[in-house]
């Protein structure tokens, strides 16, 4: 089950809606029901590996915080709790791919195994680290009642793909039903709408024979995955936000117009924000950040940030040369203090456009099967090899598609809240405006429901980190 | 109020009333009960003895009384924005004329040729004739969807590959595209723009022309008069039925198709045996037409409605006997046919004495022990092009279609 199936919108979200009536006191205890259910639906094998986890992570946070920290037994349990998430990732998601390169470099012929991913296993592991990191600085107090702890570690709406919410924030009380509707709402729309139509023309693109394409062909895919990740992960976090507000949770907001950026290094502060103040948080940090005596001992830990990152997206060599690529520019950015050293408005102008070229070849390579292939599109957006055909195509998607395509790249920019904010100065214009803008959106999530019922739904692109 | 607040406040009521409106009027409740218990048995790794999730929520979809609408919807906002290509994974792409279609890949026809190689030669063993019928898609050229869509297909490719390497290995077979172009007829005349079914009058005209080769070529006798287009009644219906491809996409979408149900206007005398061994005698618009699918009880959902296509042979077209009792001739036909053939084979059997059917991807046994149990005289594969590269994908419904052991 995920949040955009029938199941989940007529069964389970009306259940999700009830535990609105309950006292606070006992809406956690449903709660924590409701998520282990969602989690038996989605990952019915490995359920029992995640009640066990969530017990282990709890009872490591409350000996944690029971002992004095930076005690030799503290550290130790701290050090098993972390080796225990990260043992579980590595152990499902990393072996094989370990074995097989170990195989390949030494001519060894270790077996591989088959080895399902349990659902949103990456996600788990960084917020039980978070909490375990937390408690143990003294960051976080947990309460008497563990059931606290263990909502937070598998809460519906956040395991499957985030945000990797920290506990404080989780639990910070701010919370709104009907801006968890509205943000739900909203997730939903982008997801449906925007990422799962612009998917036919990814799907088809990258699938492509390559020697039957053209560059234009190839860069209306390499764009389209752009907006296509983009709106189906940023349309995935307004849904967990939405659910989470509606169940009386906080969650912190994960993207902030990723494409309006002016630099790469400013890309990852706007998209996966909680991804990425995870690994400030938690590696960087620790590791010395940029407060280093050395230069290099700086650079050292941001290529080891960078080399997780990647890592975490997957076992491929795809994600690791993504996440190194990065690494490269970011610190490129970092010596020559870009782009602040840029004075004119031009060449602002220009640096932001190599950035935005730079990060959509960098999700081409995301997006391909391997390196190999992922070179050979991004040779062809500036090699053309195929015949009129694919330009022909080209036309088409565009003629067909363009309304979407046009509709993802306005509201990839901060235009609505622009709009919002003008309408906000008057107050007639307010009230028209809100009810003007509500309608729309309403509208937008009946057709969207539509698509759901009429069978034309994706999955989530990042249920498979 | 600020603004934002009302914003959100009008969207989550809208979100709620659909939510809750949406989960009474489907009686969801219904539904939960067994979903839990399909979730806890997965969990808990007992035998399956209920329904899985996915079965349940396609009984769910399938059950939901606003479904209709919001198919239409759909279809409607698809239209208004030329969405040919969003169905494309259940239904298949719309073109500019507004027929539903398929797009098709490249095969080798490594597979068919060696099949019907060694199905000729076991054949040639025993006497038995064997002819080749290739039943054409919806368009002839497959440059249509090159300058439509802008893609490549290759149905009429691979069909033309299949029936050269048919013409080396000295296997006769007819191609009903150049039939259909010599009678002066456009493809999509012969097709259904919501299913990819060929028309009942495509039907007759491939049976005359399987009947004229085999006068030809195979030492028959068929009448051939008994084929001439004033020798049937015709009924038109407008706008009558919804293909499989247009329940997809909503008739809001695709709109309706018209069907035409053709009977001969002479006395006619069958004995039928169906799929499963039911037996039925009488004449043709009795045995070998259900008129009941035409009614408009059958029809008041016409996403529920039967398919008009499957009218003609309703009982089946998997190990079917066709006795054509006015025909003495003595010859026995297997066809071993497709869908397609649901409106070829009872025009065929006008002219002969008994058809038998086979669809092998139905047909679990031996196709040659069949053969030599039940005395066949000639053996006829009609097969729609869709059919040629279908082993190259296990997972296809038609993957043994070719399988000719």
């Amino acid at each position: 089950m995920s949040t955009i199936d029938v199941i989940f919108l007529f069964i389970f979200l009306p259940a999700v809606f009830m535990t609105s009536a309950l006292k606070h006191k006992w809406r956690k205890y449903v709660l924590l029901l409701l998520s282990c259910f969602f989690y038996a639906c989605g990952s019915p094998v490995f359920f029992s590996l995640l009640a066990a986890a969530v017990v282990i992570n709890v009872f490591l946070a409350y000996l944690l915080q029971k002992l004095k920290r930076n005690s030799y037994l503290a550290i130790c349990i701290l050090v098993l709790g972390i080796i225990f998430n990260i043992g579980g990732v590595f152990y499902y998601k990393y072996y094989n791919f370990v074995i097989e390169n170990l195989n390949c470099i030494l001519g060894t012929s270790f077996g591989v195994k088959n080895l399902l991913l349990p659902l949103g296993i990456s996600f788990f592991a960084f917020k039980s680290i978070s909490l375990l990191a937390d408690v143990y600085c003294g960051k976080v107090v947990l309460g008497k009642n563990p059931v606290d702890s263990a909502l937070y570690l598998s809460f519906f709406a956040q395991i499957t793909s985030g945000p990797i919410c920290r506990y404080n924030e989780f639990y910070a009380e701010n919370t709104d039903f009907a801006r968890g509707g509205y943000y739900f709402v909203l997730g939903f729309v982008k997801k449906v709408l925007l990422a799962n139509v612009l998917s036919i023309i990814t799907v088809e693109v990258f699938g492509m024979d390559l020697s039957k394409t053209t560059p234009a062909f190839l860069w209306l895919g390499a764009i389209c995955y752009s907006l296509q990740l983009y709106y189906d992960f940023a349309g995935y976090s307004d849904m967990a936000v939405g659910l989470g507000e509606m169940c009386g949770i906080s969650c912190c907001e994960n993207f902030n117009y990723p494409y309006m950026t002016a630099s790469v290094s400013e890309f990852w502060r706007r998209w996966h924000i909680s991804l990425g103040s995870w690994f400030r948080d938690y590696v960087y940090i620790p590791l010395g950040g940029s407060r280093t005596k050395s230069k290099g001992r700086t650079y050292l830990n941001l290529f080891i940030v960078w080399f997780l990152t990647g890592i975490w997206h997957g076992a491929n060599w795809t994600f690791i040369v993504w996440g190194l690529l990065y690494f490269i520019v970011i610190s490129f950015e970092k010596i020559f203090d870009l782009p602040k050293k840029i004075h004119s408005k031009a060449g602002r102008a220009a640096y932001r456009a190599c950035s935005l070229v730079f990060i959509n070849l960098q999700w081409v390579i995301f997006n391909s099967a391997n390196l190999q292939s992922g070179l050979a599109y991004i040779k062809g957006m500036f090699v053309s090899s195929g015949d009129g055909l694919a330009n022909h195509r080209t036309a088409i998607l565009l003629r067909e598609y363009g309304i979407f395509i046009v509709a993802a790249l306005l509201f990839a920019t901060p235009i609505a809240s622009k709009l919002k904010s003008w309408l906000s100065e008057n107050d007639r214009r307010n009230q028209v405006g809100s009810i003007v803008m509500a309608g729309i959106l309403c509208l937008l999530f009946i057709w969207a429901v539509s698509f759901v019922i009429a069978g034309q739904n994706n999955p989530f692109l990042y249920g498979n980190f | 109020m600020d603004k934002a607040n009302l914003e959100s406040k009008i969207v989550t009521a809208m979100l709620l009333a659909v939510v809750i409106v949406g989960s009474i009027w489907s009686k969801a409740y219904l539904y939960a009960d067994e979903f839990i218990q399909a979730v806890m048995e997965t969990t808990m790794g007992r035998e399956e003895t209920s329904l899985t999730q996915q079965e349940i929520q396609k009984e769910f979809l399938d059950k939901m009384p606003f479904k209709r609408m919001m198919i239409d919807l759909n279809g409607t906002m698809a239209q208004m924005l030329n969405l040919r290509e969003l169905y494309k994974n259940s239904g298949g792409v719309v073109l500019s004329n507004g027929y539903v279609s398929g797009i098709y890949g490249v095969t080798t026809t490594n597979y068919e040729i060696q099949q019907i190689v060694e199905l000729k030669e076991f054949l040639d063993e025993k006497g038995i004739q064997l002819l080749y019928v290739n039943e054409p898609t919806k368009y002839f050229d497959d440059t249509v969807i090159e300058k439509d869509m802008g893609k490549q297909t290759y149905i009429n490719a691979n069909a033309d590959l299949l029936l050269e390497r048919m013409a080396e290995a000295d296997i006769d077979y007819i191609d009903l595209r150049e039939i259909y172009t010599g009678l002066g007829f456009d493809s999509f005349d012969l097709f259904y723009r919501t299913d990819h079914h060929w028309t009942v009058r495509a039907g007759k005209i491939a049976a005359e022309a399987i009947a004229a080769e085999l006068n030809r070529k195979y030492g028959y006798n068929i009448d051939l008069a008994l084929y001439e287009d004033e020798r049937f009644f015709v009924t038109h219906y407008e706008n009558a039925w919804l293909g499989e491809q247009g329940r997809k996409l909503g008739t809001s979408f695709v709109g309706m198709d018209d069907f035409d149900l053709i009977l001969p206007n002479y006395y006619t005398d069958y004995t039928v045996t169906y799929t499963g061994g039911n037996t039925f005698a009488g004449a043709f618009e009795d045995v070998l037409v259900r008129q009941e699918i035409y009614s408009s009880e059958l029809n008041s959902n016409v996403y529920e409605a039967p398919s008009w296509h499957y009218s003609y042979m309703a009982g089946g077209l998997s190990e079917s006997v066709v006795c054509n009792n006015m025909n003495l001739e003595g010859k026995k036909i297997l066809v071993l046919g497709d869908s397609f053939d649901q409106v070829t084979v009872p025009f065929l059997s006008l002219g002969v004495s008994e058809i038998q059917t086979l669809v092998l991807r139905n047909y679990k046994e031996s196709l040659r022990e069949y053969i030599e149990e039940h005395d066949i005289d000639t053996v006829i594969i009609a097969y729609a092009s869709i059919m040629i590269g279908t082993h190259d994908n296990e997972d296809s419904a038609n993957y043994d279609m070719f399988d000719f052991s």
